[in-house]
């Protein structure tokens, strides 16, 4: 199969994560974080494809519900009571995506340069064929799950925060791609319910926390200090 | 060790019972009030039955034995010490909260429907607590530790007041985000392992030579954060104080004396495995857990808050847990999981304390609480064993454990993280003691407080303390008779090792 389009695929996949993160309009960043997980079941149905593993579907599957349909669905129904503009992040517009621009190469560099390398010395033969691909896609999965934690220290609307960890572990669901190619489904079933229960509970308490606080401001709402 | 592949489903009781129990309490709690309290005082007592049962005709005779069943779960000595320890706390947890959460005490606001989430949940996190310990893969284990995560956040924000929200924000967001670097360290020995049965922990042991040096020491790296977090180590732990402190008491006796546990459990599966081929990793381990050993004693000093005072010194006895773990050897896994035992028991102590004050004098700040009239006297052995026990004196239980650590730190040529350990007893000593002489001992002064629940102040019910003097009776007891629980300890230890020297 011609898999010249795969590089596209990725570029649309970091293009958007970038998007989620650093839209201010928190309904366009939920769009953007929907349809960068809809990016990641086409990944994952790709390789499944390409590596004849029939798991990755199952996988596929579940990610689409989860992450795709449940989450978006969640914070689409809990920014209907809160006002839509995200709370003035630590970093401006402009020095974070120029920070990005610095921070995501490297990391990408790094994995790619160190991990990747043993990534290829163990691939079983039977995978050789989409190695270099494969290798890709652990060190871009591995620089989304970076990203993530950049915009949990760099933004300080709690909901921000929740999307934060959504991008890290769909990151981190794309470096399994290259990874876990007989991971059985029933890990995945976890750790897609894990996050989707983890996704309400934290917007439940974002819900309580601007109720009574009246704020979604990280700083402003911790009244427990060290 | 001897494995022995089994297809029984009595090792998958022990957590299918409690998760089983605790539907009908989610369910039926509010009509039946039977199935609240009891029903689930029943789970969690059948739930022991079967892991005694398990120990004394599976695990310990004719060698110590380990149970596979398909791969799937893998259940030793260290699964059924973590299991006998989640019964014991969680059965003195309800009957305590039977009364804690009455209309006389702190729980006066909470109503039928509170109380079934309460009892459900409860129960609900000790099975998958359970369900944790008996898993054989890496990333079932991540499952299971979220899972537990997020079954006890709403109990952490229980009483839906502001700074227990935030908390229970805190807590979730922070364990969740945590948590991930484990299973990116689970991704990194993926993707060198290949996939199968590299990553069945039975087997993890057997493969580390096969993984390349810096892979291995970045994935410990990521295991020791993510698991770390979990445990409440410095510098993971800022979800911790929060958490225990703003729980109700049982709750924070089973968050210090069980949830945290499942942290420590997991880095002795994944990080102690790597310890043996790695030097330094057990050299990290001792610096992280000497830096919470003292930062979490001197954070403790400044508290005037009972059970924040109490979450600090967990941060503090999670460092001695941890570095006796990642030594591993037969003597640092010894006193790590006697440290283990023992900070369950005297720490849940300790909290069940801080709530029979809140229960009868309605604070819990040290400052008040030292003008109440000195009539709990249970209370007061309590807290002052507990105290005692704690700070690793003799002849209490943490006595044991301390010096086992000290003397397993020592003798692996970490002298210096010994003296640390030795420095943080004496401050642990010195803060639990000063609390508790200025509670129980000092001259009541009404006027100084102005709390009219204070000025009343009595003993609680014999519900509540009878778990506690029970608690109390365990720190003396395993303190004069070490010997009482050499067997399970042993075989917990050798449960590890197996693995770490599996071929």
């Amino acid at each position: 199969m011609e898999i010249n389009w795969i590089p596209g695929l990725f570029t649309a996949e970091v293009v958007l994560a970038i998007f989620a993160a650093e839209l201010r309009n928190l309904r366009w960043a939920t769009a953007a974080l929907a349809l960068q997980s809809l990016f990641l079941v086409v990944i994952i149905c790709t390789f499944g494809y390409l590596s004849g593993i029939s798991n990755f579907y199952w996988w596929a599957s579940i990610t689409f519900i989860s992450r795709v349909l449940l989450i978006p669905w969640l914070l689409w129904k809990y920014m209907r009571k809160v006002p839509v503009s995200e709370v003035r992040p630590r970093i401006g517009l402009i020095p974070s995506v120029i920070l990005m621009a610095f921070i995501l190469p490297a990391a990408y560099q790094y994995f790619r340069t160190y991990l990747c390398s043993y990534y290829l010395e163990f691939l079983p033969r039977a995978y050789a064929a989409i190695g270099e691909t494969a290798a890709m896609n652990l060190a871009l999965g591995l620089m989304i799950l970076v990203l993530g934690v950049y915009v949990l220290l760099a933004k300080r609307d709690i909901i921000k925060l929740m999307m934060g960890l959504v991008l890290m572990e769909n990151g981190l669901q794309w470096a399994f791609v290259s990874a876990a190619p007989t991971v059985h489904e029933a890990a995945e079933i976890g750790l897609a319910c894990d996050l989707v229960i983890a996704s309400w509970i934290l917007l439940y308490f974002s819900k309580a926390v601007y109720e009574i606080c009246g704020t979604r401001d990280s700083p402003f709402i911790s009244e427990l200090k060290w | 060790m001897q494995v022995t592949e089994i297809h029984s489903v009595l090792p998958l009781l022990i957590f299918l019972v409690p998760i089983a129990f605790s539907i009908p309490i989610l369910t039926l709690g509010r009509r039946f009030r039977a199935f609240r309290e009891w029903f689930s005082l029943a789970g969690l007592i059948v739930t022991f039955l079967l892991t005694v049962l398990i120990y004394r005709h599976i695990i310990t005779p004719g060698g110590l034995k380990a149970l596979i069943w398909y791969d799937w779960f893998y259940l030793d000595g260290l699964s059924l010490l973590m299991a006998f320890v989640v019964s014991i706390i969680g059965i003195i947890a309800v009957l305590y909260s039977t009364k804690y959460l009455t209309s006389k005490g702190p729980g006066s606001s909470i109503n039928e429907k509170k109380l079934s989430l309460y009892y459900g949940l409860l129960l609900l996190f000790s099975g998958l607590m359970n369900w944790g310990f008996v898993v054989n893969s890496l990333i079932m284990l991540y499952v299971t530790l979220e899972a537990s995560t997020l079954a006890t956040v709403f109990l952490v924000a229980f009483d839906g007041q502001r700074k227990s929200i935030e908390a229970g924000f805190k807590y979730v967001l922070l364990i969740s985000v945590g948590m991930i670097f484990s299973l990116v360290a689970a991704l990194l020995l993926y993707s060198v392992l290949g996939t199968g049965p590299a990553l069945f922990i039975n087997n993890l042991g057997g493969r580390v030579p096969g993984i390349p040096r810096t892979i291995a020491l970045v994935s410990c790296a990521l295991f020791i954060v993510g698991f770390g977090t979990k445990a409440g180590l410095m510098p993971f732990h800022a979800w911790l104080p929060d958490a225990h402190a703003e729980a109700p008491a049982p709750i924070s006796a089973l968050l210090s004396g069980v949830i945290i546990k499942m942290g420590a459990y997991a880095l002795a599966r994944t990080v102690t495995v790597f310890a043996p081929h790695y030097r330094e990793i057990g050299i990290f381990i001792a610096i992280i857990g000497s830096v919470s050993m003292i930062l979490g004693i001197i954070m403790a000093l400044a508290q005037d808050d009972l059970k924040r005072l109490l979450a600090y010194s967990s941060v503090t006895q999670t460092g001695y847990i941890v570095a006796g773990l990642g030594l591993g050897t037969y003597l640092g896994l010894y006193g790590g999981l006697f440290h283990l035992i023992n900070h369950a028991i005297f720490k849940g102590l300790l909290f069940f304390c801080s709530g029979a004050l809140l229960y009868a004098a309605g604070s819990r700040s040290i400052s008040e609480l030292s003008a109440i009239p000195k009539k709990m006297k249970v209370t007061a052995f309590c807290f002052f064993v507990a105290a005692l026990a704690l700070g690793g004196m003799p002849p209490f239980n943490g006595f044991m454990s301390k010096f086992t650590i000290f003397v397993a730190l020592a003798g692996s040529g970490l002298l210096w993280a010994a003296i640390i350990s030795a420095i943080a007893a004496f401050l642990t000593t010195v803060c639990l003691v000063h609390a508790a002489y200025r509670i129980f001992w000092t001259k009541p002064v009404p006027a100084a407080n102005s709390n009219p629940v204070a000025k009343d102040a009595q003993e609680v019910p014999a519900l509540m303390w009878g778990g506690m003097l029970f608690l109390a009776i365990l720190c003396i007891l395993i303190g004069v008779y070490p010997q009482a629980i050499y067997p399970l300890l042993n075989s917990a230890v050798n449960g590890v090792l197996a693995i770490s020297a599996a071929p």
